[in-house]
């Protein structure tokens, strides 16, 4: 395979292309959740992370052929909970996201134009490119070789004080990919000062799961993000959920995780496309 | 005692004599050792750790610092030269600007604020009319094609214009006549007819930059500054014809004084030339002039080896010292030198000499020396850091002077005599000086000295205000209601005319310096230019951070033990807070407070010399607008609600808060903040917030101010007003939760310089009920309050020791009584001084605390004159017979002659200090150098005339047998 088709097959996998729509919902104890913790400079005793634990819906095959996809997610515990969030993206790729976000404390819709790339997503240290805006035609890749995984992928380490009930149970390093054949894809952005030059990912060769990414900026490291992707258990072994997300920063120690429990997922769900829309938002706020 | 003494002294100098080569050897071996610490000196000129901590706005200061960062923070302004700064090239040249200094060394760059920062977001509306708030400048910079780079500049300009938190702050405004444009109207409030008259009648002629930088810059000044000059020089170089550049801000400043003290130290070479030409045209011989200069050469670097070894803190104040002890030292060589020539002279025999003069030197020199010490001793005791440096190391360096020059010179011309000339005695000069001034002090015109001085007191007596300060005093409690009557009264200012407050950057810089002038410039000092230039053109540029925090408190985050295994809580939430699960806690998530600090920063934003202000507060007003700007209008057309979402607000404004779908009711404005507060946070990257609030408890904060002036009066009436706003709205709803500013007796915790651990500070309770404020404004109000309390302080400790220490040497009441008298001439002198600086705005050199010392050594150094004078009256009346005439001219053609040559050399060698750009060392040159003239002018024409007047018996009382050690001392 070319270094754009491996790209594009990862795009696809990622961004859950193989299935019509996915959603994650508390269950019980379990919900999806999002850590953030402090750069190593200002965390102390008194800083522990902050926790946002959350819903999502995608659609990825909405009956409108001018929509491409529809994302909605509802905040569900803090200052924020009850916000809700629908990500319209459409077809015409020249046409900017929208975004309608539900505020509980004002019982108003504000619609909020499509974030820009390098915008951060809830206050961790990936961006909305990483996560949904940057496409295979956004950078230049070319295949570095192949090669097997090496090592456990990284997952927050949290110290005894650093932990409490919400925290407590995000996984440790997961290990299970090591030696699974991968692609290494280098892949050089297009935008001009941008805060990478480039990326190195380790993607399995099998199932075009993204494991491990590191960005370089002037030859240096500056970000590692590792998922851990996990089976679905469906015929087709591209589909899989992204168990957890692991982003650290190195220059100043600051990481994100996002942890979403296998339990808390189901797809292909029965709702019909007017789901995603603002009303559910009104109605998930109240 | 006297027999002892000469035992002693003679000893002492057949032991050095003796082991002369060893003594030699240990001195340069000592030298040399000490050498290899120089470069160890820690220069860092950091006016924030000379204070003490123990002092609210300092702690205050040091506090915001470290929890907020913001504490070094630099300018960098651009000014288009023709057109607005919405030009292609401008906005290219400023994206790529703003990325080179953010890669400086020690940047934070996530504080840096400038058009290319992502903080820079628009706050409008699209065309579909969602909510826009994307980055103004792209992060990519500039497109290349044109169509697209005119809508992205197009984008920017509305943004900027539409941006009220930061627009003010980062654009330069000029009307047609070249005057700068207030965004804020004459209510002090930003508004849209103050935003529009703006932007329709001004033009953006200029932008700036706003950088943060790490403490550890500090321990790398100067090659910092070489990499910021650098990216200045290479701009200048390619956009200069286009742009004017300035850069101001306190590492740069501080750091720029470091190097400008490097750069000018070829100056030092030029004092030990004048030195030198003296020393040679005194004694005309050149081992006289060289090995003084050697035996000096080596007290400085040992002090200088010191200051390395103990890393102690310095500033570049501390040039002083070398330079101190370089003209002392030089007084000292002159005595012992001439005393080796003398005794040469008379014997014939080095050997003999050396010993002789040794015996007879040693012990005036160490009582002379003791009298120096007196004022570095007094200073010792005062709790700032540089006060403490000058007075270890200058009593470290002065103590050294007995080895190296009244013991070393003599043991080195041993080995190199200089050749014995002829006339060895007085030259002519020195008898017509002395015949001059004896006909003058003996004859009618004697009143003369004596109404130049009573003048020259009444002239700074009538400067400083004494009759006013005296005044007040005596106004007693009736006299209180005029406010300044009662400063005078609380603060004991007797002396009201003496501005005693500082004007940091010219404290540290004169505005011209004539060696720039001489050596082909215009002679203007470029950081002050720049600081001007950027002073007219930007809301402010000293900040006054005011840290907000709340009474009660709030409670620690909930651990693992908060919870058990079946999901039930164990710690109620009055015992631990979970974020999750509790109401949100900390001041900053009440509107009720919000709202309060929203009314505090209005008021501060009109008031005269404050320019700017932010403020999370800012955040929450700008989002509230954002967020209730009716569906599909631009936010901006609704300014009235760029405000804290109180009950009071929204029922004002109801058509914009109306809940729909509740029959009309308005929303809890707590949830509403606290909504913002989630949001805010969830937006913002790494420390995005940090910088203003403190995201672990939402219950402190701060509020940057920017203040416009920094002349010393109008920077203490600014924190006055803000005291007395905070006093008079204490009680009001939400200003009655918190506290500003650290209170009295507080334990801090600093971190160590490692950050693994840490100590403890506890501020002192001077200033009761006055909030203490921090930045360089509560620094400004820190120092003024430390020269308050040392302005009279220092001086009179000083005074005592030199009293007590001149009654034991004379056994004298009334010889003491007459030298401190003395003495306080010279003292009135400098504070007249510094009145008269202060009435012509001349803040370089008005009487401000870095400037005190030098009324403390000045007295130390002043009152050897007088006490050499009396010794030799003594001897000389003795000598004479009691024939005061012929005692006057011997004395003045011996004592006196010296007096003035060693006046010659201390001035000379002060020179250098003089003509750096530094006005720090300028201004205490400047004070040491008016005392030392005023010293040699009282002692030579008024204490004579006062010893003849009071005929006190250590001079007059015939038949006595004057002490050996007494002659000895007098001949010296």
């Amino acid at each position: 395979m070319s270094a754009d088709e491996i790209a594009g097959q990862v795009y696809t996998a990622a961004h859950g292309g193989l299935v019509r729509n996915a959603v994650s919902k508390r269950k019980g104890r379990d919900v999806a959740v999002v850590v953030n913790r402090a750069p190593l400079d200002m965390r102390t005793q008194d800083r522990i992370p902050s926790v946002q634990t959350f819903d999502t819906y995608v659609n990825n095959n909405p009956q409108d052929p001018a929509v491409e996809t529809l994302q909605m997610a509802i905040l569900t515990s803090g200052k924020t909970k009850g916000t809700g969030v629908l990500l319209t993206r459409f077809a015409d790729s020249d046409k900017g996201a929208v975004i309608s976000m539900w505020l509980p404390a004002l019982r108003k819709i504000r619609r909020i134009n499509e974030p820009s790339h390098e915008d951060v997503w809830f206050g961790t240290n990936l961006t909305y490119g990483e996560l949904v805006l940057r496409g295979p035609d956004d950078e230049i890749h070319e295949l570095l070789g192949e090669g097997r995984i090496e090592g456990c992928l990284g997952a927050m380490a949290l110290k005894r004080w650093e932990k409490n009930r919400y925290t407590l149970r995000l996984p440790g390093p997961q290990c299970t990919h090591i030696g699974k054949p991968v692609y290494r894809l280098k892949s050089t952005t297009k935008f001009k000062n941008w805060w990478y030059d480039y990326h190195i990912s380790e993607i399995d060769k099998r199932t075009f799961a993204l494991y491990r990414t590191v960005y370089y900026k002037n030859g240096g490291k500056i970000k590692t993000v590792y998922i851990d992707w996990q089976s679905l258990d469906q015929p087709d072994p591209r589909i899989t959920y992204p168990r957890y997300i692991y982003a650290v920063t190195h220059a100043d120690g600051k990481d994100s995780m996002v942890y979403v429990p296998r339990s808390t997922i189901s797809l292909n769900a029965d709702l019909g496309d007017d789901f995603w829309s603002e009303e559910t938002l009104r109605a998930y706020g109240r | 005692m006297g027999q002892d003494t000469r035992d002693y002294a003679e000893g002492y100098a057949r032991f050095m004599l003796r082991h002369r080569r060893a003594v030699i050897f240990l001195l340069f071996a000592s030298t040399l050792l000490a050498l290899s610490f120089v470069d160890r000196v820690n220069l860092r000129n950091d006016p924030d750790s000379l204070l003490p901590l123990s002092n609210r706005y300092i702690a205050t200061n040091l506090y915001s610092d470290l929890s907020y960062g913001m504490g070094n923070l630099m300018v960098w302004g651009m000014k288009v030269k023709q057109g607005d700064i919405h030009q292609p090239w401008f906005i290219r040249m400023m994206d790529e600007f703003y990325r080179d200094v953010s890669n400086l060394a020690f940047a934070n760059s996530a504080n840096f604020i400038g058009l290319p920062s992502p903080k820079m977001r628009n706050i409008g509306i699209t065309e579909d009319g969602s909510l826009d708030f994307r980055r103004l400048l792209p992060a990519g910079g500039l497109s290349d094609d044109k169509q697209r780079q005119r809508s992205q500049l197009d984008y920017l300009r509305e943004g900027l214009e539409n941006h009220l938190v930061l627009e003010s702050l980062l654009v330069y405004y000029q009307d047609r006549q070249g005057n700068k444009c207030e965004m804020v109207g004459a209510d002090g409030l930003i508004s849209n007819a103050s935003i529009a008259h703006v932007h329709r009648s001004c033009t953006a002629k200029g932008t700036f930059i706003i950088g943060d930088f790490s403490n550890e810059l500090k321990d790398h000044h100067l090659e910092w500054i070489a990499s910021a000059k650098g990216v200045m020089a290479d701009y200048q170089a390619r956009y200069g014809d286009r742009v004017e550049f300035y850069i101001s801000g306190e590492p740069y400043f501080l750091a720029s004084m470091v190097e400008e003290l490097w750069d000018k130290a070829w100056l030092f070479g030029v004092s030990l030339l004048i030195i030198l030409l003296v020393l040679w045209y005194e004694f005309r011989h050149w081992s006289c002039a060289v090995l003084p200069l050697l035996g000096v050469g080596m007290t400085i670097i040992l002090t200088l080896g010191l200051m390395g070894y103990t890393q102690f803190r310095l500033t570049t104040m501390m040039a002083l010292t070398p330079m101190l002890l370089l003209a002392i030292g030089i007084g000292h060589s002159m005595q012992i030198t001439r005393r080796f020539t003398q005794e040469l002279h008379h014997t014939g025999d080095p050997e003999q000499a050396a010993l002789a003069s040794i015996r007879h030197t040693i012990v005036p020199a160490a009582l002379s020396i003791g009298t120096d010490l007196h004022g570095f001793f007094a200073i010792s005791f005062i709790d700032i850091s540089f006060y403490k440096a000058y007075a270890y190391f200058g009593i470290f360096g002065m103590s050294t002077l007995i080895l190296t020059t009244t013991t070393l010179i003599p043991l080195l011309m041993v080995t190199f005599p200089p050749r014995l000339r002829d006339r060895e005695h007085e030259r002519g000069w020195e008898m017509a000086l002395a015949n001059g001034l004896t006909r003058i002090l003996t004859g009618p015109a004697k009143w003369l000295p004596v109404l130049a001085v009573i003048a020259i007191w009444l002239a700074a007596a009538y400067m400083a205000e004494l009759d006013r300060g005296f005044s007040a005093l005596l106004a007693g409690k009736a006299g209180r209601t005029d406010p300044e009557v009662a400063r005078i009264q609380d603060e004991f200012d007797i002396m009201p005319g003496v501005e005693k407050g500082i004007h940091y950057p010219r404290a540290a810089y004169k505005d011209r310096y004539l060696l720039g002038a001489l050596l082909g410039g215009d002679g203007e000092v470029k950081v002050i230019a720049d600081l001007d230039a950027l002073s007219s053109m930007m809301p402010g540029v000293i900040t006054a951070n005011m840290l907000i925090r709340s009474k009660q408190g709030v409670l620690p985050p909930c651990g693992m033990d908060a919870w058990n295994e079946k999901g039930e809580r164990l710690l109620g939430a009055d015992r631990c807070f979970d974020e999750l699960a509790d109401p949100p806690q900390g001041i900053f998530n009440r509107a009720e407070v919000l709202g309060a600090l929203s009314a505090f920063e209005d008021w501060l934003r009109g008031h005269p010399n404050i320019g700017y202000t932010t403020s999370y507060v800012q955040f929450v007003k700008t989002l509230n607008m954002m967020l209730n700007a009716p569906a599909g209008e631009p936010p901006t057309r609704h300014m009235n609600l760029y405000a804290i979402p109180t009950v009071e607000h929204m029922r004002r404004n109801a058509y914009a808060y109306r809940l729909a779908d509740s029959g009309g009711q308005l929303p809890d404005p707590d949830r509403i903040v606290q909504l913002y507060s989630g949001m805010l946070d969830a937006g913002a990257a790494a420390g995005g917030l940090d910088s203003f609030i403190n995201t672990r408890s939402w219950d402190e904060g701060i509020i940057v101010g920017f203040v416009n002036t920094m002349d010393p009066r109008q920077t203490h009436q600014t924190v006055i007003d803000i005291q007395d706003y905070l006093r008079s709205h204490a009680g009001d709803p939400g200003m009655d939760q918190l506290i500003v500013g650290i209170q009295g007796g507080e334990r801090i915790r600093i971190p160590t310089k490692d950050r693994q651990g840490s100590r403890t500070l506890v501020t002192d309770d001077a200033m009761p009920g006055k909030a203490a404020i921090g930045g360089f404004l509560g620094i400004t109000e820190a120092t003024r309050d430390v020269a308050f309390k040392e302005w009279l302080n220092a001086p009179i400790a000083t005074s005592l020791t030199v009293f007590v220490m001149t009654l034991i040497m004379f056994r004298s009441w009334m010889i003491a009584c007459i030298l401190i008298s003395l003495c306080f001439i010279t003292l009135m002198t400098q504070y007249g001084l510094g009145a008269y600086m202060s009435s012509i705005g001349e803040w370089s050199a008005n009487l401000a605390f870095h400037v005190q010392v030098a009324l403390s050594i000045a007295m130390g150094l002043g009152v050897d004159y007088g006490v050499y004078m009396v010794f030799r009256l003594r001897e000389e009346m003795s000598v004479c017979g009691g024939e005061w005439r012929e005692a006057l001219r011997a004395t003045l053609s011996t004592t006196g002659s010296a007096i003035i040559i060693a006046m010659v050399v201390l001035l000379g060698s002060f020179i250098p200090l003089m003509n750096t750009e530094l006005a720090n060392l300028w201004s205490v040159s400047l004070y040491i150098s008016e005392a030392l003239i005023m010293d040699v002018f009282i002692a030579l024409m008024v204490l004579p005339l006062m010893v003849y007047w009071l005929r006190p018996g250590f001079v007059f009382r015939q038949g006595r047998k004057i002490s050996r050690k007494d002659a000895k001392i007098a001949k010296v």
